[in-house]
């Protein structure tokens, strides 16, 4: 059996809990792409975004 | 040459004098398609009908004395994802394909205004989510410069209904290149406008934050007449503003003089296709000959700006299709599912963070702006792959096709910049190259003047597919 540090068994794991209803062969192929954006993305996202504006539409020059 | 392969610019001259009427050139145009689309596939409907009631229209139109400007006339394409009142669009999609709109997109409606004749829709990726329209409800469009190649999507029947003169002039869309990676691959012109410019009321969305509309041609100059016949605020999309537009300069004896042209020392010229390479960097001797001064910048991290670019993406697709994919699975072609599986992973704080980033990304590329005027880089680093190629060498590397496609393409969506790309060469298997030239925020006619200069100078856009010239 796969253990949680596998990526596919983490994310049907993760679409378990949230109910989503993914068949489990497509996690199989949709998985290990989505980890490794998510793993990607940790070092940009990890960082202190607390007073960018947000922007709810986007405007490319902010107005 | 035959008619519906020549520029706006020409057809429209020939129309203005009476030389030629749009009923002439919208019926030749459609026994073209008639005669060569069953190879390519670039249509996914063919509305004949409207297009010659619209064209007589327009001759009537032109010949009492009413002419509405240089579109008047000129047959042209729709990517099947622009709302046509009472016509099928099917976004390339199962789940769509007998959707009949009961409105125009805004765009569609301008180009009626305009006096343009609506020929049809053209294929696209499923979903105009991927870059090969390889699309399996609807068939492979195929590339008129090699038909075992992909035309490049996901507005590949547009960009190969342009090449292949099935229409004078098309519509697409770009939410990751989806305009530039096909203009490049089909040898044609295409014009990504800043986002905000062209309304996307009655577009398929994609996401909608990355979505573009925007058009191909043969000419910077044709883009031009098409691009000011779209602009403008549109109440129905709040996502597009009211700014000055500025007119560009088209020059038989151009000169740029006093323009700076950034040239990135980093990521764009980095792991590229030697004729990609070889094609890039002539556009910039040619530039340096018409008088342009050559500046190295250093682009921001572009890597990041994908992986933001590709995470905000993937949530905002998976939002737009989330209940059909639940309900109807079996109607998503298998690379929409993979894709469109992965966006309901994504957390809530992630996208808007990656919002947020992007952000601050999006400051540090406009202020390359106060040191040149506009940006030039491949805008595809390697050559179309064939159909149903998943891999290629890159530096005896073994790459994913539809990475390496969309690599030089992506970032730029998340900046909403102007892009413009044009033919600059073939590769010796005769494949199309384009470069792409990227303008501050607002300020297409840059893009369009330097593109024009330099079309001036070279041929690679008066060139066609053998199989359209037989």
């Amino acid at each position: 059996m796969r253990n949680a540090q596998d990526p596919i068994e983490r994310w049907k794991q993760a679409a378990e809990a949230l109910e989503l209803k993914i068949p489990k062969d497509r996690i199989e192929s949709a998985a290990p792409i989505f980890d490794g954006l998510w793993k990607a993305m940790r070092p940009s996202l990890r960082r202190d975004l607390s007073l960018v504006e947000p922007d709810f539409q986007f405007r490319p020059d902010g107005r | 040459m035959d008619l519906p392969l020549r520029s706006i610019g020409e057809l429209s001259r020939l129309i203005e004098t009476g030389e030629i009427s749009p009923v002439e050139l919208t019926e030749q145009t459609l026994a073209r398609i008639d005669s060569l689309d069953s190879e390519l596939n670039a249509y996914i409907t063919v509305m004949i009908d409207v297009a010659l009631e619209q064209a007589r229209t327009a001759e009537r139109e032109i010949r009492s004395g009413n002419r509405r400007g240089p579109l008047h006339g000129i047959p042209y394409a729709a990517k099947d994802l622009f709302f046509t009142k009472g016509t099928k669009t099917t976004a390339g999609s199962k789940v769509f394909a007998d959707f009949i709109p009961d409105y125009d997109a805004t765009v569609v409606t301008k180009l009626r205004d305009a006096g343009a004749v609506l020929l049809g829709k053209t294929g696209l990726h499923e979903n105009a989510y991927g870059i090969t329209s390889t699309n399996p409800h609807f068939g492979a469009v195929r590339n008129p410069w090699d038909t075992d190649h992909i035309p490049g999507g996901s507005s590949g029947g547009s960009a190969a209904a342009q090449a292949a003169g099935l229409c004078s002039f098309s519509l697409g869309t770009d939410t990751g290149g989806s305009i530039r990676i096909p203009a490049a691959f089909c040898g044609v012109a295409g014009l990504k406008p800043t986002f905000g410019r062209v309304s996307r009321y009655g577009v398929f969305p994609l996401s909608h934050t990355l979505d573009h509309v925007g058009p191909f041609a043969w000419t910077a100059e044709d883009l031009w007449h098409i691009f000011s016949a779209m602009v403008g605020r549109d109440s129905e999309d709040e996502s597009t503003v009211e700014r000055p537009v500025q007119e560009p300069k088209f020059s038989a004896e151009p000169s740029l003089q006093g323009r700076k042209i950034g040239v990135p020392r980093n990521f764009y010229f980095e792991g590229l296709d030697p004729e990609v390479d070889t094609a890039t960097r002539a556009v910039l001797i040619e530039l340096e000959n018409l008088g342009a001064e050559l500046v190295e910048v250093t682009v921001p991290d572009i890597e990041e700006f994908n992986l933001i670019a590709r995470l905000i993406q993937t949530a905002e697709a998976s939002s737009t299709h989330a209940y059909n994919l639940e309900a109807r699975r079996e109607d998503y072609g298998d690379d929409q599912q993979t894709l469109l599986d992965q966006g309901f992973f994504v957390t809530a704080v992630d996208y808007l963070n990656a919002q947020k980033r992007r952000r601050q990304l999006n400051r540090e590329f406009y202020e390359l702006f106060d040191q040149v005027d506009t940006i030039v880089a491949p805008a595809v680093a390697i050559l179309p792959a064939k159909i149903g190629q998943r891999s290629i060498q890159v530096d005896g590397v073994d790459e994913d096709v539809r990475m390496m496609t969309t690599r030089n393409a992506r970032a730029l969506n998340l900046t909403g910049l102007p892009l413009l790309t044009l033919p600059c060469g073939f590769s010796d298997s005769g494949l199309p190259i384009g470069v792409q030239l990227v303008g501050k925020l607002f300020d297409e006619c840059t893009v369009l003047e330097v593109g024009g200069a330099y079309q001036q100078v070279t041929d690679w856009h008066k060139r066609r597919p053998a199989m359209a010239t037989p």
